[in-house]
């Protein structure tokens, strides 16, 4: 890729690898995988639990617990700068300010001890150098635009409901407005009515900082609302990326042809669920060939033997999979 | 919180009676007449007899205990068997000695045990982490009075920095028997400090934290080591109440006039009076350490102060 092209992405990753080694083995949580997301666009990770997507946030921000876990990359650069190998104090300055979280459960995100303005106010402190009184107006602000009246700035977290812990987590990430933002799924932990309301809140904030994000999910519901473009990932790997248009419309992949079987259907709904068989393969010992290959309804022997390489299809979708080196092969959903 | 300091308070005044109580009740099973202990042993039926009012022996226990609360509500202990002397009087000559030994030893075993609990627990299962808990180990195994001997063969005898015993030299002569006490408490705490903050370090706030870009050190230790203080403070609650106590073995190898020393020579020489005002006082002092230690937790976490507030 050259310099130019470089220069548009907030975020540019080649060949991250990361692995866990544990006492029971070493868990190949990553392999290997390619990211480039450009300004202001959404990008949805998509997949199981298990399939890498938390651990690929944790990379990005090099938060991966080290010992067990090893992180090895060829390329890791947010906004033009390469973050790969800074020392641990320059990390410290792109963390919370270039590139921030929301984690997955608001209840056990917060420090139970620090009320929720002190923990806004100390991004605040940490990277706009405000001092503890300039920093708590400014996190009342937040707090406000998250839909959480200023005055209670001074409670702790215990005293907020689910949903207005992750307005919370929500305004510290944006504290200060990062450029790029990861979501591990924001909403899994919360009741359904109020998911819509924090996706929207979510949507809202991102149009008005002009900032990246990547959506973690395994809701393609949420990805089909908020996301430019969407990765869908299976063992530590992308199996298929594309637009929306390319991944819902024109679906490639087996394993994303079965997450949206899996889907309810709302036209039939007596129908019932197709989950995809099986489990995921065990990251202590992934199978040889493609690692979807087992639960898979198209495989062949060649599947089992060779894994496969991301296939351009067109000018913005890509695809791993075997089976299509067979004529005229096409998975059963086919175009919609 | 002030209702709840104030319902507390007067919580402490049954618990106090009931102590008392126990206390004379045991004492009173426990011993044979104590008036053989003061008077000649060709005493007649009549100087006996005067004798044991003097000392308030007569009635039924009962009586004697609501005599004794009495006197123990305007502050008097009684006249000790032996020395003859105010019980209040004596007590409160050797609590300062008490306070002063306990203040600098709870002082050594939290310098100890805190640093060394969060270095055990951020480098589990690592080199720092084994060599922690051996010294753990060491600390919880090895007798009081003996690593008191040690101490003063090494420091005193061989090298002279410390003197071996007694109080005269102020500060330099609490060190050893504070390091006494103080070595078998830091080691205990060192373990709950470390199995603490292990508890907190994998915590999802801490993750948070990181995210947000503070350091590795504030993390550790503002984001982790206040989450993990509330089991840290209740050992440290029970310990120090422990040593108000008296700690006779570091007392007496070191010469060191506090009160578990008097307690254990009161009972040696069957000087009720002695032995019951002491222990009220003791219990006294404990019930107000747990008050402070029940506050403290309050201030450390916002959730506990909320269930006072209820």
């Amino acid at each position: 890729m050259s310099e130019e092209t470089t220069n548009n992405l907030i975020l540019d990753i080649e060949n991250l690898v990361v692995r866990y080694e544990t006492e029971d083995g070493i868990v190949r949580a990553l392999n290997g995988i390619d990211l480039q997301l450009g300004y202001r666009q959404t990008i949805g990770l998509v997949g199981e639990t298990g399939a890498g997507k938390t651990t690929a946030a944790l990379a990005m921000l090099r938060l991966v617990p080290d010992p067990p876990g090893v992180v090895e990359c060829d390329k890791l650069m947010i906004g033009g700068r390469d973050i790969l190998n800074l020392p641990a104090a320059k990390m410290d300055e792109v963390r919370g300010k270039d590139i921030s979280m929301i984690f997955q459960d608001p209840m056990s995100a917060l420090n139970p001890v620090f009320t929720v303005g002190e923990q806004i106010a100390e991004s605040l402190q940490i990277h706009e150098q405000l001092d503890k009184k300039t920093s708590m107006e400014r996190a009342k602000e937040m707090l406000e635009m998250v839909g959480i009246p200023g005055a209670r700035a001074n409670e702790y977290p215990h005293q907020f409901s689910g949903g207005m812990k992750q307005r919370v987590v929500i305004a510290i990430a944006l504290a200060c407005n990062p450029k790029l933002l990861i979501a591990d799924e924001p909403t899994t932990a919360l009741d359904v009515t109020i998911q819509a309301q924090v996706l929207e809140l979510m949507n809202r904030l991102k149009e008005q900082y002009d900032t990246s994000m990547i959506m973690i999910t395994h809701d393609l519901g949420i990805v089909a609302e908020v996301c430019d473009t969407v990765a869908v990932m299976y063992a530590g790997k992308i199996v298929e990326q594309g637009t929306l248009e390319d991944v819902f419309n024109h679906t490639l992949h087996p394993y994303t042809e079965g997450l949206f079987n899996s889907l309810p259907n709302i036209k039939n709904r007596t129908a019932m669920l197709k989950p995809i068989r099986g489990l995921m393969p065990d990251p202590t010992d992934l199978p040889a060939g493609c690692a979807f290959a087992p639960r898979c309804d198209y495989a062949t022997e060649e599947c089992k033997r060779r894994k496969p390489q991301l296939k351009q299809v067109g000018p913005t979708h890509k695809f791993a999979c075997l089976a299509y080196e067979q004529e005229g092969f096409h998975i059963k959903r086919g175009n919609r | 919180m002030h209702r709840y300091i104030i319902k507390r308070l007067l919580m402490l005044i049954p618990v106090l009676l009931c102590v008392a109580f126990i206390i004379f009740a045991i004492m009173d099973v426990a011993e044979g007449d104590p008036v053989y202990s003061v008077v000649s042993a060709d005493a007649t039926e009549e100087e006996i007899e005067a004798q044991r009012e003097a000392m308030g022996l007569t009635g039924s226990l009962l009586e004697r205990y609501f005599r004794y609360v009495k006197g123990m509500l305007q502050g008097d202990l009684g006249t000790s068997y032996v020395s003859k002397r105010d019980v209040m009087e004596t007590y409160l000559t050797r609590l300062p000695n008490t306070l002063k030994l306990a203040a600098v030893t709870m002082a050594i075993a939290l310098g100890i045990s805190i640093p060394l609990g969060i270095v055990a627990a951020v480098n589990q299962n690592s080199i720092k982490d084994t060599v922690s808990m051996i010294l753990a180990l060491l600390g919880l195994s090895m007798p009081n009075f003996w690593l008191g001997l040690l101490l003063i063969i090494v420091f005193s005898l061989k090298l002279g920095w410390f003197p071996s015993g007694g109080y005269e030299d102020g500060v330099l002569s609490i060190i050893l028997p504070a390091f006494t006490i103080g070595a078998g408490l830091a080691a205990f705490m060192t373990r709950s400090t470390r199995s603490s903050m292990l508890d907190v370090i994998r915590q999802d706030y801490l993750r948070m934290a990181r995210a947000k870009g503070v350091s590795e050190r504030k993390v550790i230790r503002k984001h982790a080591l206040r989450n993990a203080l509330i089991p840290i403070i209740t050992v440290f609650g029970v310990q120090f109440s422990n040593v108000l106590g008296g700690s006779v073995l570091a007392e007496t190898v070191f010469a060191w006039p506090g009160v578990g020393r008097l307690v254990v020579d009161a009972i040696d020489q069957r000087d009720i009076p002695t032995v019951t005002g002491a222990l009220v006082m003791t219990t006294m002092l404990v019930t107000v350490v747990n008050l402070l230690i029940d506050i403290v937790y309050a201030y450390v976490d916002p959730r506990i102060k909320a269930q006072y507030m209820k």
